[in-house]
């Protein structure tokens, strides 16, 4: 890991957040006001050779700026803090047989669908589970919640797909 | 002391991640923004200017909107406006005693640099600060009817909770009738509310409007919240339970009003001595 890698992991930090605040934010689908939490790219794209306490680190400081950003206090930072140390859980259940190769990422071009589905799908659901849960703080309306946690994940994972299309390119 | 250490780095990422995790959740249970500090929330200045670059250009969507409210507004202006009476030079009718009359309630503009309708708990953003004039427990609304209540000020921008919160409790009247209730948002739909507290024996309607009371010191009196959709007797309590569409859109509410009561002080602490006596 170079100085290169590390402003690169910077770079899609600002982007994202000021993404998710500035076009994600405004986004209210239905009457559920459904909003894709698009931000978790930046979780899903670290790269492999990011020590995992960093990775943990790195997940809180981009869930703490986006909270201050929404007023949610410690909501997307519990959420994405959590989805990153599954993520080393993960990362470790999907790995090929001989383990990531040097110079390969985690990204839907270069590992396939199968990997990044297997692999985005319950990180995605992961975070959305614990932001919803400690949003509400309890089971009330608990199938208003599970819905809205169902569909702001396709949604979510959707933005996510189309952005592999978009930015990580081979 | 080696096994100590071994022990150490094989938990250490699960440590850290405890740590990090009590520390959200910390922050999550404490998070009243009243008690938190202004620098936590988006009216800091880092957040308020970022917010502040991105309304310049997002704020042009809400235009179109915002000119539909406008003009309505206007047109009750003008329908009540003199040029839209006769003059009846036949009678002396400036009756009106401007003299005596005090001033209560001062408005001021303002943008919403950030809003949300999404989550339990909404607030909003407000271009202007302390340096502006702006205080805590000013009311906010918009020309279609209430929007929320400033909650913490910094220099340049002010904090404000929607009435899309589940902390909120809006003292609200029947424009027709007079009885008072609280309106009160159950964190689902974000155009509809309930209006608690009016007793089963007052005949309402489907459309009836609902005011601010003015019992609060915050909002003026009779400013719009919303119309009545749906209501029912409920024959356990004697009290209706009714529901209402907010009048105020407030997924694009752009151009705001704070009010700012010039006697709330005074009200705020009369108040307080009733908590006293009741003692």
């Amino acid at each position: 890991m170079d100085i290169r890698a590390y402003s690169k992991i910077l770079l899609t930090y600002i982007v994202l957040v000021l993404m998710q605040i500035m076009i994600f934010n405004n986004i209210n689908i239905g009457s559920l006001g459904i909003t894709p939490l698009f931000y978790v790219l930046f979780v899903l794209a670290v790269p492999y050779e990011v020590p995992a306490w960093l990775q943990l680190l790195f997940a809180f400081l981009t869930g703490w700026s986006v909270d201050v950003f929404c007023d949610t206090p410690g909501l997307h930072s519990a959420a994405t803090v959590f989805m990153a140390y599954m993520r080393t859980k993960v990362l470790e259940f999907i790995s090929p047989r001989d383990g990531y190769e040097n110079g390969t990422h985690p990204y839907l071009m270069e590992m396939g669908w199968n990997w990044f589905l297997s692999y985005s799908i319950p990180l995605v659901l992961v975070h959305h589970i614990l932001y919803f849960m400690l949003d509400v703080f309890g089971f009330e309306n608990f199938f208003r919640t599970f819905l809205k946690i169902i569909l702001t994940s396709l949604c979510t994972e959707l933005f996510i797909i189309f952005s592999q299309y978009i930015a990580y390119r081979k | 002391m080696d096994s100590l250490l071994i022990f150490l780095k094989k938990i250490h990422l699960f440590l850290i991640f405890i740590i990090l995790e009590i520390l959200s959740i910390v922050m999550v249970v404490g998070g009243d923004v009243k008690r938190n500090s202004i620098f936590n929330t988006s009216a800091n200045y880092i957040t308020g200017k970022v917010y502040d670059f991105v309304w310049r250009y997002v704020g042009y969507f809400y235009l179109r909107e915002e000119n539909v409210a406008l003009m309505q507004t206007l047109l009750k202006f003008n329908s009540v406006n003199e040029s839209a009476f006769i003059a009846d030079t036949a009678r002396f009718h400036n009756n009106v005693d401007t003299v005596s009359k005090k001033l209560k309630y001062k408005y001021m503009t303002a943008s919403v640099i950030k809003n949300s309708v999404s989550r339990q708990n909404n607030f909003l953003t407000l271009d202007v600060g302390r340096k502006n004039g702006v205080k805590q427990d000013m009311g906010v609304v918009s020309v279609s009817g209430v929007v929320g209540i400033v909650v913490g000020v910094s220099d340049n921008f002010s904090l404000a909770i929607s009435v899309l919160n589940k902390k909120v409790n809006l003292s609200a009247k029947l424009k027709d009738s007079n009885f008072y209730g609280s309106v009160i948002w159950l964190g689902e739909n974000y155009r509809k509310a309930i209006l608690t507290e009016i007793p089963n024996h007052v005949e309402i309607h489907q459309g009836d409007t609902v005011v601010t009371s003015g019992y609060s010191a915050i909002f003026p009196p009779n400013i719009p919240i919303g119309v009545i959709s749906s209501f029912e007797k409920n024959s356990e309590d004697n009290f209706y339970t009714i529901e209402i569409d907010f009048l105020t859109d407030l997924k694009c509410v752009s151009n705001v009003f704070i009010i700012e009561n010039l006697m709330q002080e005074e009200q705020f602490s009369l108040e307080n001595m009733e908590d006293k006596v009741a003692q």
